[in-house]
C-alpha cells in the first residue's frame, strides 16, 4: 500500500483515491506514500491513466473519491505540475522564465541572479540568457521549465513524462541532471513514465498503474524482479546487446 | 506564334484590367481632395472657380474644427473603454464556456444602429441621458464592447488555461495572471481592437443622431450637415478628413506587423495566426 522508504518525513499521502473522467472510471482506491527527498516513480503503458493521477495530485482534476493530502510549510507552492509540453512565457526571455517564481516571491535581485544563473549554467543555458523562449530548441525548453520548476521550490514536483519528447542525448543529459538536482536540492517528485529504462535511472521508490489500480514496490529489487513491469526483459536485452559485442 | 500573340493579349488585358481598377479606387478621392481645395464651384460648371483651399482652413476652425476635435476624444474613450470591458466579459465567458453567453455577445453585431438606438432612446431618455455625449458614447460603446468581446473571446485556448494555472501555482494571483498570460495572449489584437472600436465611432452617424438628439456634433454629423446645405468644398474636406484615421490606422498595423516579422522573426500582429497555420 505504501511506495516510501521511510527514510523522512511524509510528503504525500493518497488515500481510497478514486478517479472518473466523463462519467468513466479511470482509477480506483489508489493509496500511496511518498517520503520526503524520494522519486517516486509510477511505470505504465500509455492510456493507463498516469497523467491523470499526477493532474489529480496537482489538484487539476477533482477525484471521484478519495483524499490527497501534501504536508509540510515552504515558501513556494505545494505542488507543481510539470507537463510533457513545457509552458513557457513568450513574452519573457530565457532569465525571466527561470526567474519567474522568484519575482513572484519578490526575492532580493542579487539572490535571484544568483540562483538563476547557477541553475542555469547546471543545465547548460547560461549562453542563452536573453534569448526568446522561441529561439530555443525542444530540450533547452524542457531544461528551462524544469529550472523554472526548481527554482520555484514546490514542496512536491510532479513531473508528466517530461523528457518523453526528446531525442536519445538529450533525455539521458536531462536524466542525469534531474538525479543531480533531485539529490542537491531534496526534492520529493513523484514522476510519471512508460519508459523502465528511465524509471530505474530516475526513481527511489517505485509504483507502476494496472487495470485502473495501482500497485507499489517496497524495494527497486521487487521492482525489478516483478515480471509484468518488463524491468527483467530489458535487462536481458541489454545483456543480449553487450554479449554479442 | 499565336499562343504568343495570345499570351500578349492577355497581359495586355490584365494591365487594362489593373489599371481599371486602380483608376476606380483613386479617382473619388482625387476627386475629393480637388473638391475640398477649390471653392464657388457651381452649376453647370465641370471646375471650381478658384483652388484656394478656404474648406480646409475651415475644417480646423469654429464648429468644423471643434466637432473633429471632440468626434476624436469620443472616439478614443470608446476605444478604450470598449477594449477594456471586452476583455473583461470576453474573460468572462471562457471562463463559463456558455454558449448562450457567447450568443448574447453577437446580438448587438446583428442590429442595425439606428434600430437599437431607436430602441434605447427611450431609456436614455428616463435617464436624462439623451442628448448628452454620455449617452452617445455609452450607446457606442454596447457596439464598441460587443465587437471586442467577440475578437478577444476567439484567442483563450487550452494552453492559456494550463499557463494561468501554472502562474498561480508558482504563486501568482490575478495581477500576475493578468500581465504573464491574458494580456500576451491577446497583445496582437489589442491595437487591432482599439483602432476597429474608435473608427466604429468616429464614423457612427445612426446612433449619434438617434441618440445625441443634434446636440452631440461629430465629424461625421457635420459632414452630413454640410451634404444637407450643399457646401460641396466642406463636405469634401470633412469626407477626407474621416478617413485619415482609417489609413493611419491601415498604415501603423501593417508596418507593425511587418517590423515585429523583419527585426525579429518573432510573433507579430498576426503571429498567433500565423503560428496556427504553421501548426496546420
Amino acid at each position: 500500500m505504501s511506495g516510501v522508504s521511510g527514510a523522512g518525513a511524509c510528503v504525500l499521502r493518497v488515500r481510497g483515491l478514486s478517479i472518473q473522467l466523463g462519467g468513466r472510471p479511470i482509477l480506483r482506491d489508489v493509496n500511496l506514500t511518498l517520503a520526503e527527498a524520494e522519486t517516486l516513480v509510477v511505470l505504465g503503458s500509455s492510456g493507463c491513466g498516469k497523467s491523470t493521477l499526477l493532474k489529480c495530485l496537482a489538484g487539476l482534476l477533482r477525484p471521484a473519491a478519495g483524499t490527497v493530502a501534501v504536508s509540510g510549510s515552504v515558501a513556494g507552492p505545494i505542488s507543481l505540475y510539470l507537463d510533457q509540453e513545457p509552458l513557457l512565457f513568450e513574452h519573457l526571455n530565457v532569465f525571466e522564465n527561470a526567474a519567474f517564481a522568484l519575482r513572484l516571491r519578490r526575492t532580493a535581485e542579487a539572490e535571484v541572479r544568483r540562483e538563476v544563473g547557477q541553475l542555469l549554467e547546471l543545465t547548460g543555458l547560461e549562453s542563452e540568457v536573453r534569448k526568446s523562449v522561441w529561439q530555443l530548441s525542444g530540450g533547452q525548453k524542457q531544461r528551462l521549465a524544469f529550472v523554472r520548476a526548481l527554482l520555484a521550490r514546490p514542496r512536491l514536483l510532479l513531473m508528466d513524462e517530461p523528457f518523453a519528447s526528446l531525442d536519445a542525448q538529450t533525455r539521458l543529459n536531462m536524466q542525469a541532471i534531474f538525479r543531480s538536482l533531485a539529490e542537491q536540492h531534496q526534492m520529493t517528485t513523484v514522476f510519471v513514465t512508460h519508459d523502465v529504462r528511465e524509471a530505474l535511472t530516475l526513481g527511489t521508490v517505485f509504483g507502476r498503474l494496472v487495470g485502473g489500480g495501482y500497485r507499489d514496490y517496497g524495494c527497486r529489487a521487487e521492482f525489478i524482479a516483478d515480471p509484468e513491469t518488463g524491468v527483467r526483459e530489458e535487462l536481458d536485452f541489454w545483456d543480449g546487446i553487450r554479449g554479442a559485442d | 506564334m499565336r499562343s504568343g500573340s495570345r499570351s500578349a493579349g492577355g497581359v495586355i488585358g490584365r494591365c487594362v484590367l489593373l489599371l481599371s481598377v486602380g483608376v476606380l479606387c483613386v479617382l473619388p478621392y482625387v476627386v475629393l481632395v480637388w473638391l475640398s481645395c477649390g471653392s464657388g464651384w457651381e452649376w453647370p460648371r465641370l471646375v471650381p472657380l478658384r483652388l484656394d483651399g478656404v474648406a480646409w482652413q475651415r475644417a480646423f476652425s469654429g464648429s468644423n474644427g471643434r466637432a473633429a476635435w471632440q468626434g476624436a476624444g469620443l472616439s478614443l474613450a470608446v476605444a478604450v473603454c470598449s477594449t477594456m470591458w471586452g476583455l473583461l466579459i470576453s474573460r468572462c465567458w471562457s471562463e463559463s464556456g456558455s454558449g448562450r453567453f457567447r450568443g448574447l455577445l453577437y446580438l448587438p453585431l446583428l442590429t442595425s444602429p439606428a434600430i437599437a438606438a431607436g430602441c434605447l432612446f427611450d431609456l436614455m431618455a428616463r435617464i436624462q441621458l439623451a442628448g448628452s455625449w454620455l449617452g452617445v458614447f455609452l450607446v457606442q460603446s454596447v457596439y464598441g464592447t460587443s465587437f471586442a468581446a467577440v475578437l478577444f473571446a476567439g484567442v483563450r485556448e487550452p494552453a492559456s488555461w494550463r499557463r494561468e494555472q501554472l502562474v498561480r501555482a508558482l504563486g501568482g494571483g490575478d495581477v500576475a495572471v493578468w500581465r504573464h498570460v491574458v494580456l500576451p495572449d491577446v497583445r496582437g489584437l489589442l491595437p487591432l481592437c482599439l483602432f476597429q472600436t474608435a473608427l466604429l465611432s468616429w464614423l457612427d452617424y445612426g446612433l449619434t443622431t438617434v441618440v445625441g438628439g443634434g446636440r452631440v456634433q461629430t465629424l461625421t454629423m457635420r459632414l452630413f450637415s454640410q451634404i444637407r446645405e450643399g457646401g460641396v468644398s466642406q463636405a469634401a474636406a470633412s469626407s477626407l478628413l474621416l478617413t485619415v484615421p482609417a489609413l493611419v490606422a491601415l498604415l501603423l498595423l501593417r508596418w507593425r506587423d511587418e517590423g515585429a516579422v523583419m527585426t525579429t522573426g518573432g510573433p507579430g500582429l498576426t503571429g498567433g495566426l500565423r503560428r496556427e497555420l504553421e501548426r496546420m
